[in-house]
């Protein structure tokens, strides 16, 4: 009996240990699953502000220039100064200006004698084909009386035969004969040396007077020459105005590209904005913010220290050539607002179709293939009734900041996952 | 001296001879005991790597290990710690096997003790219509069962697995031979002496055939502890199944989730079965009585 009761003592302990267990199970259970919070589908308009960033920007840049290769001795401006016209923007260091005149001049001077010599040159060599063509003409001459001496000679022999044979009665000799034909050939030959001879001296006239090589030389040294005397003069001219630069019109200040004690560049050396022609608001555009905002769309524009709120429309809208995929965005300002630099933020606020389902972007998971949600629902398990949550694939069909517009397997009714205090996937168990 | 010596050692011989030929039947019996005790402390790898011929497409025999390399209570960690979906069945099953035994210590005792002490005219007839009724197994009753659990709206409760089993023949034919083994004589005593027929079944009828009672409760509990078939057909809330419809749930991933929840089963078993040995021999000695 004692046994007995041993063992319904121990099944009792049994018992209370399975109790125990069953406490601490459920409690662990309960405590490892995620509590969620859930939402439900709203119909809304999904409005969307398009929020700019900007800067003003000068209407019209005029360049300030100067000689390249200039030491720029002091900068009396800097970006952001407004000048007026006829106020000094820089001075230029005067015995660098000296040295540089001196070694212009000494390169003038060179290219000067450089032109001397080729032009003596050339005159000598014009005397010279003069010359030649003398002697070759008195040559021509001198062959041509001799060549027609030989013939005339020839034509004489022959004379001499023909004579001979007339004085003979009877008919005409082997021998005459003989001499007759040899008389002939001897005459047709000095006629075509003599041809020949004319002809060579004809053509070493010919030679001589054929125009000379065409040379740019002279031509690129004259051009070279001009250059240089031009930069000399304004050389000159920088000198005599002590080399001092001064602003031709008034504006203000917006790009330096030298400092002091640099030189200056072929290019511009400062920029200054013309106070003749209104500012620009310029803002950059991302490719999602560009489908909410277009060529002329009315746009507020709010500038930094003003307190006003200003209706304006785009101006100009394309793809940024620096940033491709972005997009340069420029609104033309009103005469007297506004000056460059000055920050400001412009506003686009555009409403879309009424959305049957909206709902928090937080509530909205995506890859790059697909978007799904998780909707909480029951179901039967050895529990009891418990929550978990199912993946729903939706279709973004709007968005902002706000709200995502959604289609899909949803209803104003299904409570949509927002929010859950450990990751979660499709089947989880999960608490409200 | 020598011949007693010679008889006392082949007496000795025979023992152990017999020991040795009950011993490799007990080993093949208490093997699925030992597999169950060696899996519930193996790790979810070792276990793998034992089952891969039972759950995977290979064609060797399984093998195992009566002390796993790295043992572990991980398994009875996360059974009795992590999963409180066994502790809903655990108490379903406690519901359910409680809920039953008092409805038939209720319901099957009285009905014996009318079957072994009163007779009446077609007494002898009904008690074995009952006796048919035990021998029909549950599949030849469950669709009437079903129809009445119905029109009672009781399916999906507990009910309908308690319900049924409370009206189970099976106690009133073991109590009744626990009953029957009491002189008639004590009765007609017990009356004479002024006792009324309720005071004689409290004060002699239950003392004297509490064994086939206990038998009965403890048959009892061994069968619906494990009972699979009626609250598979009744109960369609996970939520209300008992422990014995817990395993199958289990995917051979647990392996060693399954291995403890065997073992854990097993104790209530064991106790009970403990505790009403003496009687559960009793009460089978009561079924083989002839009338």
């Amino acid at each position: 009996m004692q046994r007995k009761k041993k063992i319904l003592a121990g099944f009792l302990l049994f018992l209370i240990l399975m109790w125990f267990c069953t406490v601490l199970s459920k409690s662990i259970y309960t405590s490892e699953l995620p509590i969620v919070s859930t939402v439900a589908a709203e119909r809304k308009y999904i409005e969307h502000i398009v929020e700019l960033e900007g800067i003003v920007i000068a209407g019209n840049k005029d360049p300030v220039s100067s000689l390249g290769g200039l030491r720029i001795d002091h900068l009396m401006v800097q970006v952001g100064d407004k000048v007026e016209e006829g106020d000094v923007l820089f001075t230029i260091d005067m015995e660098d200006l000296d040295e540089i005149m001196e070694a212009k001049q000494d390169e003038i001077h060179k290219l000067q004698l450089q032109i001397d010599t080729i032009l003596q040159n050339q005159e000598l060599a014009r005397q010279k084909k003069v010359l030649e063509e003398e002697r070759a003409r008195e040559d021509y001459n001198a062959l041509a009386r001799y060549q027609d001496t030989l013939v005339g000679r020839a034509a004489e022999g022959i004379s001499q035969v023909e004579e001979d044979i007339d004085e003979q009665d009877g008919g005409m000799s082997d021998e005459l004969r003989d001499e007759l034909q040899s008389a002939a050939y001897a005459e047709a030959d000095a006629r075509w040396n003599r041809d020949n001879t004319i002809k060579d001296a004809e053509r070493r006239v010919e030679d001589i007077l054929l125009p000379e090589n065409e040379d740019a030389t002279l031509d690129t040294l004259r051009v070279d020459l001009s250059g240089r005397q031009e930069d000399l003069s304004q050389y000159q001219e920088i000198k005599k105005q002590e080399g001092v630069v001064t602003a031709r019109r008034g504006g203000l200040i917006t790009d330096i590209f030298v400092s002091a004690g640099g030189r200056t560049a072929d290019t511009a050396v400062l920029l200054m904005a013309d106070d003749s022609v209104p500012c620009q608001f310029k803002a950059v555009l991302g490719r999602d913010e560009k489908k909410y905002v277009g060529l002329n769309d009315s746009v507020t524009l709010k500038l930094e220290g003003s307190g006003k709120e200003k209706d304006l429309k785009v101006d100009y809208l394309a793809e940024s050539e620096t940033m491709p995929g972005s997009f340069d965005l420029y609104i033309n300002l009103p005469e007297g607002t506004g000056m460059p630099g000055l920050s400001g933020v412009m506003t686009r606020s555009e409403t879309g179709e009424r959305q049957p389902l909206c709902i928090p972007p937080l509530a909205v998971n995506t890859s790059e293939t697909r978007s799904w949600v998780y909707v909480v629902k029951e179901r039967e398990g050895i529990l009891g009734m418990e929550y978990y949550v199912e993946e729903v694939d939706v279709k973004i069909k709007d968005r902002n900041e706000s709200w995502v517009a959604v289609e899909g397997a949803l209803d104003s009714e299904s409570k949509i996952l927002l929010s859950s205090t450990k990751a979660v996937k499709n089947g989880d168990t999960v608490r409200l | 001296m020598n011949s007693k010596n010679r008889k006392e050692g082949w007496r000795q011989i025979k023992a152990a001879f017999a020991v040795l030929l009950l011993l490799i039947p007990t080993i093949f019996v208490i093997l699925p005991i030992i597999l169950l005790a060696t899996g519930s402390v193996m790790g979810t790898g070792e276990l793998r790597e034992y089952l891969t011929p039972v759950f995977g497409e290979s064609a060797e025999f399984i093998r195992w290990k009566l002390v796993p390399d790295y043992p572990t209570f991980e398994n009875y960690g996360k059974l009795l710690f992590l999963t409180p979906q066994f502790f809903v069945l655990f108490w379903n099953s406690i519901r359910l096997t409680a809920g039953i035994l008092a409805g038939q210590l209720l319901v099957g005792v009285p009905a014996a003790w009318a079957f072994a002490v009163y007779k009446a005219r077609g007494s002898k007839a009904l008690f074995a219509l009952y006796v048919v009724l035990m021998l029909l197994p549950f599949q030849v009753t469950m669709l009437s069962s079903y129809l009445v659990l119905n029109r009672l709206e009781l399916l999906n409760t507990h009910g309908a697995v308690i319900l049924p089993a409370v009206f189970s023949t099976f106690p009133v034919f073991l109590s009744y031979g626990g009953f029957r083994a009491i002189p008639a004589q004590l009765f007609e005593a017990a009356r004479i002496d002024g006792a009324g027929e309720f005071t004689i079944f409290r004060r002699i009828g239950l003392p004297l055939g509490k064994s086939g009672l206990l038998s009965a409760m403890v048959l009892g509990f061994l069968e619906y502890w494990n009972m699979m078939e009626q609250p598979m057909a009744f109960l369609d809330d996970k939520a209300l199944w008992p422990l014995s419809l817990y395993l199958p749930e289990i995917t051979w991933v647990q392996a060693g989730s399954a291995f403890c929840t065997s073992i854990i089963t097993l104790i209530p078993a064991v106790f009970v079965f403990v505790l009403g040995q003496d009687y559960l021999e009793q009460g089978i000695i009561y079924s083989g009585l002839k009338e």
